[in-house]
């Protein structure tokens, strides 16, 4: 039987695709909480507190174990807790990759105490299990985390044009805030990933509409708001808006070219 | 330089008709060269492509073609900016999640991110032998290309006026319009850097500044070239091709340097990021003759597979002499920002 197989475990999983990274970067640890949905939410909450009640029993084995008293019952109640946990059920089905690395930590923990380590080296095992099951813990955030766009939800070009002007308010509203950088990334983003996919049609159709419209995002919206004059940036909001109407009229009326 | 030729008169646009990508398509048979649409099987199961924007309504109906043909297909797209979603796939890695099959990115570089972390599965030999040298990565497969180019006005300068050493325009008297702020520019520069070095971009910097003119967009410079604004720009090829098409008699054709930074060709790719069959079989669709021909007269991208007609108005891809440059190398932007703020460029 090897070291891993003595914890209790509902599926033995192939340790091969285990990867090198070791530690989580604090980052990742709050990585997707917000994207999640309300059930993901609350399950991570069970887990975040199952995670929390195994680190402090590991804890009490190494603060027992700095005082030289025996830690059986600690790594007994170590076993019972990540058997019973719903994480480890989680882990399973969600952070694959990481999941055999706190099977791993466990294994080196338990070698540790078996060949009456030094405590320097117990405390070194135990941090591995506890950094283990953090890193667990954030693979199942980003698992939960914005879910792939799914089925045929692609933007025609009428819809991008509506998606470019919302983006335009959106970025009024913060210049009127003060947040003049937000604001100038909602207008670079509006730029470069919605108005560079349009822009070679509309070269062919009319291009000094978007000759204005380049220079408008790139230099002449950002350089106003950056002045502060509140009347010449509203007001070219609104130009730019009109001539993303004309955009929109120009696209409607092409043929479209099937691919196969 | 002697070596050098630049591609000048006989590259006027439309005076070339489409033309074919020669390198490889003779040496290697029919066997390398793009396949039908018609050839490959249907694709079924769940599929996750994490598709890095930048050509977005193009690829939306790539996507939407894809899946219309492949009804049994559960295809799963997560759209975002390519460097954006190449740090969610590293982040998903290292906390230990895989959910995308694939990354399509319109940026070599952010694949380059990926696939120096490992996370890349190999291309079948079978799909890197068809598509073009020297673009036969093993661990992504180039889809489309744009390359730099010389835009220049014919009425104010011929051809045989123009240098065919991107290093040479720095002491030419040409009116030059160009666009420092640009991503495609600034990704020039590094390639530049990488290639000439740091003391030589920076004297090629200082050198082009006092007769140049700055644009917001590279659009904007080649409508200065057509204007007369000025004599020559800096662009990718793609905005005059598409400039031409709606107006075929404007006045600006392109040119190209040889072998240095000023003719970069840059690509578009996708990455293997799982064994799902569907996912090799999802490159493959993207290879084909339709694919690549659907992207080479919509959007003037260069096909990267053997054997399929460039844009119109290119001349073959055996005529242009692009530079040897790791691409995934021009994601080095800092540097390159530095220098061009420290010659008041930016």
């Amino acid at each position: 039987m090897s070291r891993v197989d003595r914890f209790p475990r509902k599926t033995l999983f192939a340790a091969k695709t285990l990867f090198a990274a070791k530690t989580l970067p604090a980052a990742m640890l709050t990585l997707g909480l917000a994207a999640g949905t309300a059930q993901a939410s609350g399950d991570l909450d069970t887990y975040a507190a199952e995670v929390e009640a195994m680190t402090a029993t590991l804890d009490t084995l190494v603060t027992e174990h700095a005082d030289q008293e025996g830690v059986d019952d600690d790594i007994a109640r170590l076993k019972q807790q990540w058997s019973d946990a719903e994480y480890h059920e989680a882990l399973e089905e969600h952070a694959q990759v990481v999941y055999p690395l706190i099977w791993q930590a466990y294994g080196g923990l338990e070698r540790a105490l078996e060949q009456d380590a030094s405590h320097r080296e117990v405390v070194a095992a135990a941090d591995q299990v506890r950094s283990a099951l953090w890193q667990g813990l954030g693979g199942l955030r980003v698992a939960y985390a914005e879910p792939a766009e799914s089925g045929a939800a692609v933007q025609g070009d009428a819809a991008t044009v509506t998606a470019i002007q919302a983006a335009l308010d959106k970025a009024l509203g913060e210049y009127y805030e003060g947040e003049l950088e937000e604001a100038n990334e909602l207008i670079h983003a509006a730029y470069m990933e919605h108005f560079e996919g349009l822009e070679g049609k509309l070269i062919a159709l009319d291009p000094e509409l978007v000759e204005g419209l380049e220079e408008d995002f790139n230099a002449t919206l950002p350089k106003r708001m950056e002045q502060g004059n509140d009347g010449q940036v509203s007001k070219l909001v609104g130009t730019m808006k009109a001539r993303l109407d004309k955009a929109r009229d120009l696209l409607a009326g092409q043929e479209k070219q099937e691919v196969f | 330089m002697d070596r050098r030729t630049l591609l000048k008169s006989a590259l006027a646009l439309g005076l070339l008709g489409p033309t074919r990508l020669l390198a490889g398509d003779a040496a290697t048979g029919d066997a390398a060269t793009a396949r039908s649409v018609e050839e490959l099987p249907a694709l079924q199961g769940k599929l996750t492509v994490y598709l890095g924007r930048g050509e977005g309504g193009l690829y939306d109906t790539l996507v939407t073609a894809i899946r219309k043909r492949n009804p049994k297909l559960d295809l799963q797209v997560r759209r975002g900016p390519s460097a954006s979603l190449a740090n969610t796939l590293v982040a998903e890695h290292q906390a230990g999640v895989q959910r995308a099959d694939l990354f399509w990115s319109i940026d070599s570089s952010s694949l380059g991110l990926v696939a120096d972390q490992g996370m890349t599965h190999p291309l079948p030999e079978t799909i890197r032998a068809r598509i073009r040298d020297p673009f036969q990565y093993r661990h992504w497969a180039a889809v489309s290309g744009r390359i730099r180019s010389v835009p220049y006005n014919p009425r104010r300068v011929s051809a045989d006026q123009l240098p065919d050493d991107i290093m040479a325009f720095a002491d030419s008297d040409l009116k030059i319009g160009w666009a420092p702020a640009y991503g495609a520019f600034q990704s020039f520069v590094t390639a530049m850097r990488l290639l000439e070095g740091e003391q030589r971009t920076r004297q090629w910097l200082l050198g082009v500044k006092p007769h140049a003119t700055s644009y917001a967009g590279e659009f904007g410079v080649v409508m200065a070239v057509e204007r007369g604004e000025v004599d020559v720009g800096f662009a990718n090829h793609y905005y005059t091709l598409r400039l031409k098409q709606g107006m075929p008699d404007a006045s600006v054709q392109l040119a190209f340097t040889d072998d240095d930074a000023g003719c970069l060709v840059n690509a578009s790719g996708v990455a293997l990021l799982s064994d799902n069959p569907a996912a090799v079989g999802f490159v493959r669709y993207l290879l084909t003759r339709e694919v690549q021909e659907y992207l080479a007269t919509q959007a003037f991208e260069l096909p990267m597979v053997r054997g399929v007609a460039m844009p119109a108005g290119l001349p073959p891809m055996n005529r242009i002499d692009p530079p040897e440059v790791e691409l995934t190398r021009l994601a080095d932007l800092r540097p390159t920002l530095a220098l061009m703020r420290e010659t008041g460029v930016l």
